[in-house]
């Protein structure tokens, strides 16, 4: 089986190409003779990578080709493909590198799985210079269980999951012979169709031809080089070539699938999340270059974000409306008052207090809580002559490459007394050291010049501390999937899912989704809910896991000890308990109250403390993926808890409303917590008294008829009852809650994470 | 003249009486607690057992024996409380750190009679939807409980009481503003 790297290359890219070549050829050994082969397609280059890949082609094996002239860059991946001899055509950007034993893995994927069509590569980005690995990318780009290896049989199903991967050059691998045929149906009309993605064309075309399925492979093979230039044949700014891209992907998708396949949305949603989000069109409208003729270009090139109906409502009125009323109004040359800044005396004590982290790590996302107050001048407004805007800039990297600056509006006039709360989410930047973060509220003339300072600036210095590397994987652990075995491995997985009476969580067990209550969607917006923080060597102990979804979650973040602690719903199945309280109400005398649920499931004949029916959902999925989750079997309200020890973060989540004294359960999270407690619960908002801390007592009207429910607070009352618990600060990280109508009450969820 | 100075006089007793009312009620901080010896009203305690839980004044207890009852004992809380009685007075459910299992011990403690008297909360709207305030706590408790009237009824209704009374309840608010109204309550319940 041999094995051809293709890398097409250009101008300017002769130190990334030595730096790619010396990563492949650092792995090439003897045992690689006539098996794997380096080819160079040269787009015309003049800065030395003729001489670079002639002294290293005398050495290894390296085939180079250049071309007279510039051919383009999808012209040249193109011919990159078509100078490898090999079985297999992994192709290569020249800017990126592979890790040390990224050849071997890709040798015995196709040795094992010769009939697939292809493969996606998993990769880590890394810094301009390759010295820091940043932050990933959305999840969106990569599959839907992205840490398991899987081979897609359905072509579509492949695509869909893989799609945006395979825009990434050196993430891809494709068989040769399916790359020849699907070129050879029509060797124009990638280019046509993609000028800059042709081999995403290819792939899809060679899939949707049958070629074979697609494979996954989720260990990080690839280092990408982020750059911070855009290509300047692209617009000339990451805004413009983000939307040029995505809209010739989004074009190449539709060609291939059609324009009202399932498939295409799926990839559009995924393609939404990824690229050219709204919020980018904002902030080039914010810069100084905003004019009309620059925001109708804009309409223009986000074609593919007409069809979302929060582009319409959101991202162009701000676009279009504010210019396109102020170029009428000079047009019809009336006097429109000049623009001025507030004068001193006017900005009367406006404040910014801004709570973030002190403490980064290089290129991760950093979320800052800005509080905006008006002082006793005027309100602090956002519409013309002169709005005001929030200004976030990193300040002190010592070779330049931070982040660019921010510019947020306010969603509303700030007033004296009604101060404003943003959350602005920011890239720390990518150099390690101090670096001064300066938030500032910038009066702006309406065109995108800032002509005043409103408030004195918030400056902070942030400690950006380098990532931890990771220099390769370890020793080969695992073997490529094999086709038949993974089928018969999932039917008997699935029949084992099925034996089990009811699923709480919706865990995906690797091919098979457990059919619980908890939607995976609806886990997913949770977990979002939840903000939870980086776990990754914490100890963590869950409350209340029953099927382990939120426990499994926090071992896959990294945390070094995961506790999953329950009682009731292990000790019996929920069927038996439902059973059991049915009968227990149906020889209830008239006028007695209903018994304690608890008691009820402890009388019944199916309450097995030792056998624990109910825990067999978590033990097939603790099974199944070989977790090291440590199940503790422990009443949490009334058991001692000192032997479990203390841990990092405590989470006790959907277990506050169903204990008759959440005081004293919240004293016990408190003992157990060395850190932080995120506590989510049922609540309620009641109408005409938002801030009130209160809550309701379900003694006889329980909520959905569930007889364990007893407390519903309000935001504010579970704040308070965490005070009064002994946590030293407590922050709500629920969102916005609802605000019903003064006389009536709506239930909610609420969330907050409180500090020890 | 004479009529119009008279008229005056009672507007300005009137008016100071209701800006009074107002600003007790307004202010929750001086909330009217009922006198101890309101709670017993309108209750036989001829040859009973009357157990007064609450901070140690006395009055309760000097009340019940002046009204009959055999025997008249204070205790300082419910899980220190000597044993059941036919007539159990709380005036401490606003500090219990656990007001259901304060509710679920009275029910075994009491034979015949629960009397409950606490400061509460009355929202307006919102008299049946079981509410409980949670108020700061101080060196009495680390929270302090102002319930509705409903709120005490649900606990005493979840603890096991069949009949629960409110013998001292809200007094006439409007629901105009919606603001809480602070006043004492006082609850008789029965198995």
């Amino acid at each position: 089986m041999r094995l051809s790297v293709c890398i097409p290359t250009h101008d300017g890219r002769r130190d990334a190409l030595a730096e790619a070549l010396a990563a492949l050829t650092d792995q090439l050994g003897p045992q690689h003779a006539g098996r794997v082969e380096i080819c160079v397609t040269d787009n015309a280059s003049a800065d030395g990578t003729e001489e670079l890949v002639a002294r290293l082609a005398r050495v290894h094996p390296i085939v180079y080709r250049r071309h007279d002239r510039d051919l383009g860059a999808g012209r040249n991946v193109l011919a990159a493909a078509a100078l490898g001899a090999g079985d297999w055509l992994w192709l290569h950007s020249s800017d990126d590198a592979v890790v040390p034993g990224a050849i071997d893995a890709v040798l015995a994927w196709v040795e094992r799985a010769p009939a697939l069509a292809g493969l996606s590569l998993g990769r880590a980005r890394w810094d301009q210079t390759m010295r820091f690995e940043i932050e990933p990318e959305p999840a969106a780009l990569r599959p839907d269980d992205p840490d398991r290896r899987r081979i897609f049989r359905d072509p579509r199903e492949a695509i869909a999951q893989t799609g945006l991967m395979q825009t990434y050059l050196t993430s891809t691998v494709i068989r040769r012979g399916a790359w020849i045929a699907a070129v050879a149906r029509d060797p124009d009309r990638p280019l046509r169709v993609a000028p800059n993605f042709p081999h995403t064309y290819v792939v899809g075309r060679a899939l949707l031809d049958g070629a074979g399925g697609w494979g996954w492979e989720p260990r990080k093979l690839v280092r990408t080089r982020t750059t911070a230039e855009p290509p300047p044949e692209l617009g000339g700014s990451h805004v413009a070539a983000g939307v040029s891209l995505s809209t010739q992907v989004e074009r190449l998708w539709r060609a291939l699938l059609g324009p009202r396949d399932a498939t295409l949305a799926r990839l559009r949603e995924r393609l939404r999340q990824v690229w050219a989000p709204p919020e980018w069109i904002e902030m080039v409208k914010l810069g100084p270059q905003a004019s009309t003729a620059t925001d109708l270009r804009l309409l223009g090139l986000v074609r593919p974000l007409w069809r979302l109906p929060r582009f319409w409502t959101r991202t162009a009125p701000r676009l279009a409306l504010p210019h396109l009323l102020l170029h009428a109004v000079r047009s019809a040359r009336l006097r429109v008052p000049p623009m001025r800044a507030v004068p001193a005396g006017c900005r009367g004590g406006a404040r910014i207090a801004v709570e973030g982290p002190s403490r980064v790590e290089v290129g991760t996302f950093v979320s800052l809580r800005c509080t905006l107050e008006a002082g006793d001048g005027p309100a602090l407004r956002t519409a013309l002559p002169a709005p005001v805007y929030l200004d976030v800039a990193w300040r002190g990297s010592p070779d330049g490459g931070g982040p660019a600056k921010l510019r947020r509006a306010l969603p509303r006039p700030v007033r004296r007394g009604r101060p404003v709360v943003m959350e602005v989410m920011t890239s720390a930047p990518w150099q390690p050291g101090d670096h001064e973060l300066t938030v500032a509220l910038v009066q702006e003339d309406g065109a995108g010049n800032a002509i005043a300072e409103v408030a004195p600036a918030h400056v902070a210095t942030v400690h950006v501390v380098p990532r931890p590397r990771d220099d390769g994987f370890g020793p080969w652990d695992e073997d490529p999937p094999d086709a038949e075995a993974e089928d018969e491995r999932l039917a008997a997985l699935r029949t084992e899912v099925d034996r089990i009476e009811t699923w709480w969580h919706s865990i995906d067990l690797g091919g098979v989704v457990t059919p619980g209550v908890k939607t995976p969607e609806l886990l997913k917006t949770e977990q979002a809910r939840l903000r939870l923080p980086d776990l990754r060597g914490r100890t963590v102990l869950d409350v209340g896991a029953w099927d382990g979804f939120y426990a499994f979650a926090a071992e896959r973040a990294g945390a070094a000890r995961v506790v999953a602690l329950d009682h009731l719903v292990w000790s019996i199945e929920v069927g038996a308990f439902t059973r059991a309280w049915t009968r227990a109400l149906a020889d209830l005398p008239p006028g007695r109250r209903p018994p304690d649920a608890l008691d009820v499931a402890r009388a019944s004949d199916d309450w097995d403390p030792v056998g624990l029916p109910g825990r067999a959902g978590f033990d097939l999925a603790h099974r199944t993926l070989g977790s090291a989750v440590e199940p503790v079997v422990l009443d949490f309200a009334h058991d001692d808890l000192d032997p479990l020890g203390r841990f990092d973060v405590v989470l006790f989540l959907g277990v506050l409303y169903h204990l008759r004294d959440p005081l004293g359960a919240l004293r016990r999270v408190h003992a157990r917590c060395d850190e932080l407690a995120i506590i989510e619960t049922e609540a309620i908002a009641i109408g005409g008294h938002p801030d009130a801390a209160a809550a309701q007592f379900m003694g006889t009207r329980k909520r959905l008829g569930d007889p364990t429910n007893w407390w519903a607070p309000t935001a504010a009352g579970l704040e308070r009852w965490c005070l009064a618990a002994g946590f030293s600060r407590v922050e709500r990280v629920s969102g916005r809650l609802p605000t019903p109508p003064a006389g009536t009450t709506t239930p909610c969820r609420v969330t907050v994470h409180a500090w020890r | 003249m004479r009529r119009l100075r008279a008229r005056a006089a009672i507007g300005r007793v009137r008016g100071a009486a209701s800006a009074a009312v107002r600003r007790r009620v307004a202010s929750g901080r001086g909330t009217a607690r009922p006198a101890p010896v309101g709670v017993l009203t309108g209750l036989d305690l001829a040859g009973l057992v009357v157990l007064d839980v609450g901070p140690t004044e006395g009055a309760v207890v000097a009340a019940a024996t002046r009204a009959g009852a055999a025997r008249a004992v204070a205790a300082p809380g419910l899980d220190v409380a000597a044993g059941p009685a036919d007539v159990v007075v709380v005036r401490n459910l606003h500090r219990a750190a656990d007001p259901a299992g304060t509710a679920w011990r009275l029910r075994e403690l009491a034979r015949g009679v629960a009397v409950v008297a606490t400061p509460a909360t009355e929202w307006p709207g919102h008299e049946e939807r079981g509410l409980l305030e949670i108020r700061p706590g101080d060196a009495a408790g680390p929270v302090a409980w102002s319930p509705s009237a409903d709120g005490v009824r649900e606990l005493l209704l979840a603890a096991g009481f069949a009949d629960v009374r409110v013998v001292a309840g809200p007094p006439p608010y409007r629901r105009r503003g919606w603001r809480p109204v602070h006043y004492g309550l006082v609850v008789h319940a029965r198995p």
